[in-house]
């Protein structure tokens, strides 16, 4: 079975609906800080002005088209309302990230929570299934499709001399994952 | 089952039409073509509640308001309504204008003036409500409030209200809004045979006239691709999309492909499968597997209601009632 890596996922969630809403999974507060850092780096969240972090449904719907980083206080309270709210996204351009506990309140609420659950289908990006993944199977599906190892094509990435555009900052992260101890 | 039919029953004096369906079936588009089929007979006003407030915290009054406040508006737009007719007053949140003759009652009886003059002003001289979004809407009292409230509008207005499953699956009751209402449970679209083969060959044409510019014919290979992908979808409409754009942005992502190969749709469905396994609780695959092929009756009520609105289980009609089957792509035990 192919496996697609995180930031496959995540890319691809961002990518596939306008306006689209991905879920991010964090097992810590500590990996939650650096994945608010490393989402809100990727190109597609670098438009229509650049994200912004809030922490209710409310506050994203206020904070106009925009793409949006959803870091709840509550998780209930916030998949509560995203479910009840969904459709006032439907317009949106750009897409919200929904930062959640790995089997914390909110993750647990979504099976009730069929609409959000419906939306977010296809779009949960968990970081920790790269522990997951065989990294020696992955080096050589990267070497199959790149035609080099991540090390080397990162180096070239790093030196600017590939284009910096959605493909490209994907397998970045693809590359920079694959090369981790 | 379509807009359509939901309209003709109205037509044929059904005055009470009940909509359910799994997340996903298409009942915000069959809503909309319901509105749009009753044009000529009533004014039809379609209210996407979910699309103006939050379904989680709604109140009675405030859907009142809502409907009331889309009401006005429509009557302004398409029948020379003044915008500062007396009863803008009533519904401040959702009008502009406030005329000196202003009138201000409680939302139930603005509500009910307001339906009498937009009938009265109208061509058609009747109104139907097409109230979308509600089948979010909580279990318990509000929940009662809220269809007590739709239950006291004027019996001469039609009502097409998407409702929750608790609802359909009433724990006592069997009246939901009005005596001789009807449930109409829109299915997943047939996936095999020529039904299944006319159905993928739409969504085809579909997908050749948003992505295509000017619109051709889709390629031999990607057309195969969606011949599958409509099967696994279950024939429910925002999965097939849904496992299609994920499988073409990881063709343009991974390779810089303009089409999906069979590697991408692969990753898709196995999105599609990781998100439906995560909606399985204990219990869930022996009750999908005693479920299925039968009606369902035998289903503890809370399960029932979590598995159909989820699309875990779906729901067909056949000509003995309905039958459940799980969602192809929910990955049971074996």
């Amino acid at each position: 079975m192919i496996v697609p890596t995180p930031t496959q996922v995540l890319v691809n969630a961002l990518e596939r609906d306008r306006g689209g809403l991905a879920i991010v999974i964090w097992p810590s507060l500590e990996l939650r800080a650096w994945l608010i850092d490393e989402v809100a780096a990727l190109p597609a969240m670098a438009e229509g002005g650049g994200a912004v972090v809030v922490k209710t449904v409310d506050d994203a719907l206020s904070a106009g088209d925009r793409p949006v980083l959803l870091v709840p206080e509550d998780e209930r309270v916030a998949v509560d309302d995203l479910d009840g709210s969904r459709d006032q996204f439907a317009e949106r351009s750009y897409p919200l990230v929904l930062f959640l506990y790995r089997d914390g309140d909110g993750e647990r609420l979504l099976p009730f929570r069929p609409s959000l659950a419906s939306w977010a289908r296809g779009s949960r990006v968990d970081p920790d299934q790269l522990a997951e993944v065989d990294l020696d199977a992955e080096r050589k599906r990267f070497f199959a499709e790149v035609g080099e190892p991540p090390m080397t094509w990162l180096e070239k990435w790093h030196a600017r001399q590939v284009p910096r555009d959605g493909a490209g900052y994907a397998r970045a992260y693809w590359a920079e994952l694959l090369c981790q101890p | 089952m379509g807009g359509a039919q939901l309209a003709s029953w109205v037509s044929a004096g059904g005055n009470t039409v009940l909509v359910s369906g799994p997340v996903g079936i298409g009942k915000s588009t069959e809503c909309a073509h319901a509105a749009y089929s009753l044009r000529d007979e009533r004014i039809a006003c379609h209210v996407p509640v979910d699309r103006l407030t939050n379904i989680r915290r709604l109140t009675a009054d405030e859907l009142l308001q809502v409907i009331g406040g889309r009401l006005f508006q429509l009557a302004v737009g398409h029948l020379g309504f003044p915008a500062d007719h007396p009863l803008s007053a009533s519904f401040p949140a959702h009008t502009l204008a406030t005329g000196r003759d202003s009138f201000r009652a409680s939302t139930p009886t603005a509500t009910r003036l307001l339906l009498d003059e937009v009938a009265r002003w109208s061509r058609q001289g009747r109104v139907a409500l097409v109230i979308d979004g509600l089948e979010k809407l909580p279990e318990g009292p509000t929940a009662l409030e809220i269809f007590d409230a739709l239950a006291s509008l004027p019996f001469d207005v039609d009502l097409i209200v998407v409702v929750p499953w608790h609802a359909v699956y009433g724990r006592s009751s069997d009246v939901v809004l009005r005596a001789g209402e009807r449930l109409f449970v829109i299915p997943p679209l047939e996936t095999r045979g020529e039904a299944g083969v006319a159905a993928a060959q739409f969504f085809g044409a579909m997908l050749a006239h948003r992505v295509l510019n000017p619109p051709h014919e889709l390629p031999a290979d990607f057309q195969r691709l969606l011949g599958r992908a409509f099967i696994d979808s279950g024939g429910v409409p925002r999965t097939l999309l849904q496992i299609i754009a994920d499988a073409a942005t990881y063709a343009r992502v991974n390779r810089g492909d303009a089409w999906p190969n069979d590697d991408d749709i692969e990753l898709a469905l196995g999105e599609q499968r990781d998100s439906l396994r995560r909606l399985l609780a204990p219990g869930d695959d022996l009750a999908i597997q005693q479920a299925t092929g039968t009606d369902g009756r035998e289903l503890e009520r809370e399960r029932k209601i979590r598995l159909l609105a989820n699309g875990l289980l779906l729901e067909r009609p056949t000509g003995q009632g309905p039958r459940l089957d799980p969602h192809p792509l929910v990955p049971l035990a074996a």
